[in-house]
């Protein structure tokens, strides 16, 4: 029997976004453990998958002597004391190395914590990266494939209500939502819903702007109007699954609001100044499933879509070793309201970090060479440092390169048996930059080639997209 | 005259035959016959390795010491190698976990240093396995030819995930695909060379 205990000290939505990751590992050799906070620990009740339940606090966690395998999917530094703690043949996710410091041993734990935790571009729902953090060891082709959306063992009689629910909190201030309750004929309710899901029964549609609710609706099988607050990212957090709105609220006159909440409720598009997107089920090449939002009224900015699309291409290259299939972002579709002086700025930021990575591998080799001569060490370090405060500047003024320099800085943090072993591997994430770099320009040179109206030559080269010397 | 002992027994021969390689020559030619090919050579009770047999072979036989000749038929051998292979498959498979470990934690450079060793390992070992399948003379084997086959492709696709950077995906088809057919040569291809002649 295989022992597989996950972490998760997240609230309701953490816990509701874990447990397709949990339900996909389960099967009739795995015993399946999860811990979570007691005061959240109910959400869990009624959905399939897990074998043990263990809650915090408590005097006395009753765990096994060991796993062989131990998910964290909580990335904050009090679970890492906790998950150090649990004795397990392996550990997926944030953990303690045995002086203190913390530790990831996983790629796509890495790209959370380099990703998602600082706020950079990433498209992939959190249920959508809980899978592949806890699948990391799994078959590349046959992980993910099992997961099921809405959840397990959904009772019949909570998904054939006809009514519409209002969840209001504090998120979205009174008038705005006097304004929709005004508008929308509907029933508040309450939070009793997370200690009793029962009361979602009447309702096939749950408006929200709180990821929790938004999280327990989907599961439910409810469609949630999910209305974003302005700080919040509902391409990670928010409803999951396909057919859900999401409505952004920044800088919106709560007339307007209410209007656009008005129209999706009656399946009409939203014609008011409000960004409408839904969220769509997309197909990945292993067969499985990632929830992604689609605007409705809206274009996005063709710079930034780019580089979202780029990056998860780049992601799911580097951590699960596939190469999804997207549409060719373009360019100029709108001519006035392109932002190519951003791709120029980026591009010629692209190339300064290949050199300057193409350096920092220059000076770990040479260091491998000289491992014994600390003079020459010390000297190759401090321009290592330079480097690294190089990229700091650039990762600073160019939001687009960003991604690659976290990612860098998250891989490159690494601890060895000596010297030699560190330095190897700080080669490696130099020489994995440089080949990352590469990637995000030849996909920039497709997209610009593709972007060309029919009649012109393609570009020749990178060179035409910004200036012949690349470096600065 | 000079007195050469061949599988156990004594026997003379014309020191007429200048030098060792072409007394080699010679006996091989001889053996021949019986189907049978030296097995080892021995001088003065030490048996000679590779190296030191070519740095004989310009040497008169007269000058050479005590000269032991075990000859043995090509068959037998094979079966040898079958025995030596399946050590040596599990060195192989040590390598092979190596290369996938310095992968996963992005420690390229020692990794590159174990793939490369299991690459040339895998190139001896196709080349043994096909003395081997010419010594015992199997033919078409259904099951064989499909470890053949899943290793061929496995070969190419760790080239092409190499060539590509794909670290994770080289990682898994080491540590999973390759790990599975070397077991699968042990367990499954192995004892049908072993029990052919039986059969």
């Amino acid at each position: 029997m295989k022992k597989i205990i996950f972490l998760q000290l997240g609230r309701y939505a953490e816990i509701l976004q874990s447990l397709p990751a949990i339900q996909a590992m389960a099967g009739p050799s795995v015993q399946l453990s999860l811990i979570v906070y007691e005061q959240f620990a109910d959400v869990v009740t009624g959905f399939s998958g897990v074998d043990v339940l263990h809650t915090l606090p408590s005097d006395e966690l009753k765990l096994e002597a060991e796993y062989d395998l131990l998910v964290n999917l909580t990335f904050t530094e009090p679970s890492t004391y906790l998950a150090s703690k649990i004795k397990a043949k392996k550990h997926v996710g944030l953990t303690r190395s045995e002086d203190g410091s913390i530790r990831i041993d996983d790629s796509w734990s890495r790209y959370y914590f380099a990703q998602v935790i600082r706020k950079n571009f990433n498209i992939l729902h959190k249920v959508d990266l809980n899978q592949r953090i806890a699948m990391a060891d799994e078959r590349t082709l046959q992980s993910r494939v099992n997961a099921g959306w809405p959840l397990r063992k959904v009772e019949r009689s909570l998904v054939s209500g006809h009514e519409v629910g209002v969840y209001v909190t504090s998120g979205l201030n009174s008038p705005t939502w006097k304004a929709i309750l005004d508008k929308v004929p509907a029933q508040i309710l309450s939070s009793d819903c997370f200690k009793n899901p029962a009361t979602l029964a009447p309702f096939d549609r749950i408006v929200t702007c709180d990821s929790d609710m938004a999280a327990l609706a989907s599961a439910y099988g409810k469609q949630v109007i999910y209305l974003a607050l302005s700080f919040t990212r509902p391409e990670e957090t928010g409803p999951y699954g396909p057919e859900h709105h999401v409505l952004l609220t920044h800088q919106i006159e709560p007339e307007s609001l209410a209007c656009a909440v008005g129209e999706v409720l009656q399946d009409k598009s939203v014609t008011v100044r409000v960004p409408h997107s839904k969220t769509v089920f997309k197909s990945c090449v292993d067969g499985s499933l990632r929830s992604e939002l689609v605007p409705q009224n809206f274009e996005y900015d063709e710079v930034k879509h780019f580089f979202s699309q780029t990056y998860f291409l780049l992601a799911e290259f580097r951590n699960s070793g596939r190469t999804e299939n997207l549409e060719i972002p373009k360019f100029g579709k709108r001519p006035g309201f392109s932002n190519l002086d951003f791709l120029l700025a980026a591009h010629d930021a692209l190339g300064t970090v290949r050199r300057l990575a193409e350096y920092g591998r220059h000076y770990c080799l040479k260091m491998l060479g000289n491992s014994d001569d600390k003079i020459a060490l010390k000297e190759w370090m401090g321009k290592l440092t330079k480097i690294e405060d190089m990229l700091a500047d650039l990762r600073k003024n160019i939001p687009y390169v960003r991604p690659l320099i976290d990612q860098l800085m998250v891989n490159k943090d690494v601890r060895g048996d000596g010297i030699v072993e560190v330095l190897e591997l700080t080669e490696g994430s130099y020489r994995e930059l440089i080949q990352d770099v590469e990637i995000v320009l030849n996909l920039m040179e497709v997209s610009v080639n593709a972007s060309k109206p029919k009649g012109l030559d393609a570009v020749q080269s990178r060179s035409e997209l910004g200036h012949e010397n690349d470096t600065h | 005259m000079k007195m050469i002992r061949i599988n156990g027994e004594t026997r003379e021969f014309s020191t007429g035959v200048a030098l060792f390689q072409d007394f080699l020559g010679g006996l091989n030619e001889e053996l021949k016959q019986s189907n049978q090919v030296i097995a080892s050579v021995k001088v003065d009770g030490k048996e000679l390795s590779a190296e030191e047999e070519t740095l004989l072979s310009e040497i008169a036989i007269d000058q050479v010491g005590e000269i032991e000749i075990l000859t043995a038929s090509p068959l037998d051998l094979a079966y040898e190698t079958l025995n030596t292979l399946d050590q040596y498959v599990e060195l192989l498979m040590g390598s092979v976990a190596q290369a996938a470990d310095y992968y996963k934690k992005k420690n390229l450079i020692s990794g590159d240093t174990y793939l490369a060793k299991a690459i040339d390992g895998l190139d001896l070992f196709v080349q043994t396995i096909g003395g081997v399948k010419l010594a015992i003379r199997v033919g078409l084997n259904p099951k064989i030819a499909l470890i053949e086959a899943t290793l061929v492709s496995i070969v190419q696709d760790l080239l092409e995930t190499k060539r590509q950077s794909n670290y994770v995906f080289l990682a898994e088809l080491l540590e999973k695909d390759l790990a599975e057919n070397l077991s699968e040569w042990k367990t499954i291809a192995f004892p049908i060379f072993r029990n052919y002649r039986i059969s």
